[in-house]
Formats: structure tokens, sequence, C-alpha cells
């Protein structure tokens, strides 16, 4: 199943060598006996395939590799169907996100400030098909000294006027919805890092390299972190998701986007010195192997490729990935979890993959490795104790 | 005749999607589900255009009797007027 959603995730994205086949395990044609025809050749179990990328939040970018299969390959007319809708929601959605996006960096603008789109709505146009890339909300970072008057105006605008703009503790953003159904979340810090020892420092790092960028072109447009900055952003991202529940693919082909978009303009030199710095060099080095051995990004088009340590990617770390999910979307549901009770059973399960995966962490990222270990026991003991006290 | 409503159509396989998107969207829960010639149509129909109009450029850009355009157009338009996505 996994050979078969990494087939069609390089088609989709355009990584595919021009000469690769859909694997023959899946599709057997070969295995068939002279009576059969190619219509009574086992068919692969596409239920799970788009159960596992709408998991991964990939099931829109993946729509069109789908739909072009050859017929007899493609998933039943029902599946074909709900693949069509799931890419037109995303499209609307889309559609909502960029108007939003537009009339509010306008505003902004107007106002002299100076705002920065961050992640999703900032990252689709590098997608071969931009309005299915998943999207969810709007990411807007804005200076410390322009907050104030910037998040009162955001407020305004989603006729919230009484909302309080003052950050809040244990936070990085406040929240403004518009029309029940666009949310965006209002950065006064730029990232909730994975670093923790060093989140101070990579907050202020990436502010200033968001202070000095060029006015926009128009006054709608928005302004997205540089590629040299926002590999770096993306990819510690990811890492947080990684450490606090679980991350979607998506994720790693964001960080892949970016990368094929910036092949030529990133610079190695000024790259690793800033992996080092905020000792996220090894990380780097061992998850490239997700992008070049599943995703079919050329090993150089990935800055600072080291295969000996790309090979860490595999394995159990690649099916700790697929088991968790966009945020922890498919947590104790893979490779046939999905039937056993919400139960403690199931925590203790996720718990094992989640240990597993802490003990190879700490060997690229030893920072937070016991306090995260800490929190994952803790997490599965509360669920317990919670279970208990509504059993009495 | 135009469109009632706007549509961003995406390329998906060998079809086309038509999704209606912008303010008045959310009072149409529907997608449209197009092929080549479709597609082409409901492109035209995205501004203000009139039957034989639709004829003209799908005879130029296709290898089709007059008698058979004619009669996939006026299928299509019944088809668009009865969803209620034709504003006339």
């Amino acid at each position: 199943m996994e050979e078969l959603l990494f087939t069609i995730l390089r088609r989709a994205l355009g990584f595919a060598d021009r000469h690769e086949k859909l694997p023959s395990e899946v599709f057997p044609v070969s295995k068939a006996s002279a009576s059969q025809t190619l219509h009574d050749a086992p068919q692969p179990d596409w239920q799970s395939v788009i159960e596992l990328l709408r998991s991964h939040a990939l099931l829109a970018v993946s729509a069109d590799a789908i739909l072009s299969l050859p017929e007899e390959q493609r998933p039943s007319p029902v599946l074909q169907m709900q693949v069509m809708q799931y890419a037109a929601s995303v499209t609307q959605m889309h559609h909502k996100l960029n108007s939003v996006v537009s009339e509010v960096f306008a505003m902004l603008h107007d106002a002299g400030l100076h705002p920065v789109l961050l992640k999703g709505q900032g990252l689709a146009p590098l997608y071969p098909m931009p309005y299915t890339r998943s999207c969810g909300d709007i990411d807007i970072f804005l200076l410390p000294e322009e907050f104030q008057q910037g998040c009162r105006m955001i407020f305004d605008y989603c006729d919230m006027p009484g909302e309080s703009t003052q950050p809040l503790p244990n936070n990085i953003h406040l929240t403004a919805h518009k029309d029940d159904d666009v949310k965006i979340e209002i950065h006064y810090l730029p990232a909730d890092t994975a670093i923790s020892d060093i989140s101070d420092e990579y907050n202020r790092w990436l502010m200033d390299n968001f202070r000095h960028l060029p006015s926009p072109t128009q006054r709608n447009v928005p302004t997205v972190p540089p590629v040299q900055v926002n590999v770096v952003y993306v990819f510690e991202h990811i890492l947080k998701h990684l450490r606090s529940g679980g991350v979607g693919l998506r994720q790693f082909i964001d960080w892949m986007m970016l990368l094929h978009a910036g092949k030529d303009t990133i610079d190695h030199n000024l790259l690793r010195h800033d992996l080092q710095r905020f000792h996220l060099l090894d990380a780097w080095q061992v998850f490239g192997g997700i992008l070049v051995y599943q995703f079919g990004l050329p090993e150089s088009e990935f800055p600072l490729w080291n295969a000996r340590k790309a090979r860490h990617s595999q394995g159990r770390n690649l099916e700790y990935i697929l088991f968790s999910g966009n945020l922890g979307a498919t947590l104790g549901h893979y490779k046939g979890y999905y039937y056993l009770p919400p139960s403690f059973r199931r925590d203790i399960l996720a718990l094992r993959y989640s240990l597993r995966y802490q003990s190879f962490m700490y060997h690229v990222l030893p920072y937070d490795t016991p306090r995260r270990v800490m929190g994952d026991i803790k997490r599965v003991l509360t669920n317990q104790i919670k279970r208990l006290k509504n059993k009495k | 005749m135009k469109l009632k409503y706007k549509f961003y159509f995406q390329h998906l396989g060998d079809q086309w999607l038509g999704v209606p998107v912008g303010e008045e969207s959310s009072n149409l829960n529907a997608m449209l589900h197009l092929n080549d010639v479709g597609h082409d149509i409901a492109e035209m129909l995205t501004s203000d255009t009139d039957r034989e109009a639709i004829i003209a450029m799908l005879l130029d850009n296709y290898d089709a009797e007059r008698s058979v355009v004619e009669t996939y157009v006026d299928e299509s338009l019944n088809s668009l007027r009865e969803q209620g996505l034709l504003d006339s």
C-alpha cells in the first residue's frame, strides 16, 4: 500500500521517473492466468490508500494522478467521485482563503504595516496544482511594533471589534474568525519551536529576517518569507509536529517544494551555518532521505545531502510518520490498529511507537527528548485516570 | 446567457471539475463534472454569449458535423438550465 501511495505522490508532484510504472505487486497483471482479463486481476486496496492520503492531507494533491490512471487501474467510480468531491472542497476553500488573504494584506499594506504570510497559503503556489494543496487557516506574522495596530485591524475586519489584542502566555498567536469558516492566526512570534532551549534565539533570527523583506509589488499581494529562511522554518515545523502528536506527509512535501523552488538560489554555506546554529543539521540530513527516497527529489536538489544519514529516515521512522498522520490523524489507525477500541490498549500502542521514535530522535535532536518522553507517559497515565474516574 | 455562478475549472485525469467559487458559491451545493467539450462550453458561458457563438466555437475546435454539434450544445444548455445554472 505504501509503495502505491508514494508512486501516486511522485506522479502528482512531477517527480516520477518518466518510465516508472505502478508497483507490480499491487497491480499483478502479469500473474493473472491466461483465462483472466485485465479486469479480473486483483485490484489494490484503494479504500485504504485513499484513507491514508486523506489522513496525510494529500488526497486532493493526488486526485489528478489517481484519475489519470488507465481506467482499469483506477478506484471504483464511487471512490473516484469521493476523490473529486474532496478536491472540489479543497479548491473551494482555497478561493475563500485567498480572497481573505488578498483583502487583509491590502488593508495592512495601506496602513503602512509589514505583515508576512507564513506556512500554508504562502506555500501552495509552489505546487503543480496550487488549489489542491490542503488548506486550513491563514497564518500572518506581525512585527512586534506593529502587532497591536495590525491585530486590531484584523479583528475589526472579522467583525470582532472587542477582542483583546494582548498576547497570551504559552501561545504564539491570537485567533480571529471570518464568516465562521476562515480562521486567521495572528502571530506575534513566528515559531512555537521543538528546540525549546534556543526558542528565543530562533524566533529572533526569524523576525530579523522578516523585518527586512522587500515591499510587495502590489498592495494585495502577500509577502512570504525568503526561501533561504523558509526551508529552515518549514523543516523545524515538521520536527515540532513529529515531537508533539504526528506529522503529515504533506509537511514533508511543503519542504520539498520549497527546496525544489530554491534549487538554484539557496546558499548552501549559509544554510549549513543556520542549521548548525539551531542544532538542526543532523535531523535535516536524516529526514532528507524521505524527500529523495520516497518522493523522488533528485539528490542534487537536496542541500547538504548525506546518504549515510538519510538511510536512518527509512524503516521504523518512516513507519512512524505514516502511523501518526497529519496532526496525529491516523495515530492508532494504521495497519489494522483502526479496529482496536479507543482504550488504554491503544494508548499503550501509540506510546510504544512514540518511545521508539523518541529514542531515534535522541540521536538527531537530543535537547527535548527526555521531556517529550515524560510528556508521552504522563499523557497515557492521565487518559487512563480519566477513564477510571468516568467509570466510577 | 451566462453561468449564474462563478466556477473554477480544474483538469483532473481525463475530465474537468467545475468548482463553484466566490461569494455566491455557498448557495450552490454542486460541482460540474465535464469532458473537454463540456468544459469548452462552460468556459464560454463564464461571460455573456449565445447558442450560435458556442456552436461556431466548437465547429472551429472540433472536427464534427454541424448537426451533431447543435444537438450536443442544445442538450448541454438544457441540462445546465434544468439545474438552474444559467441566468437565462
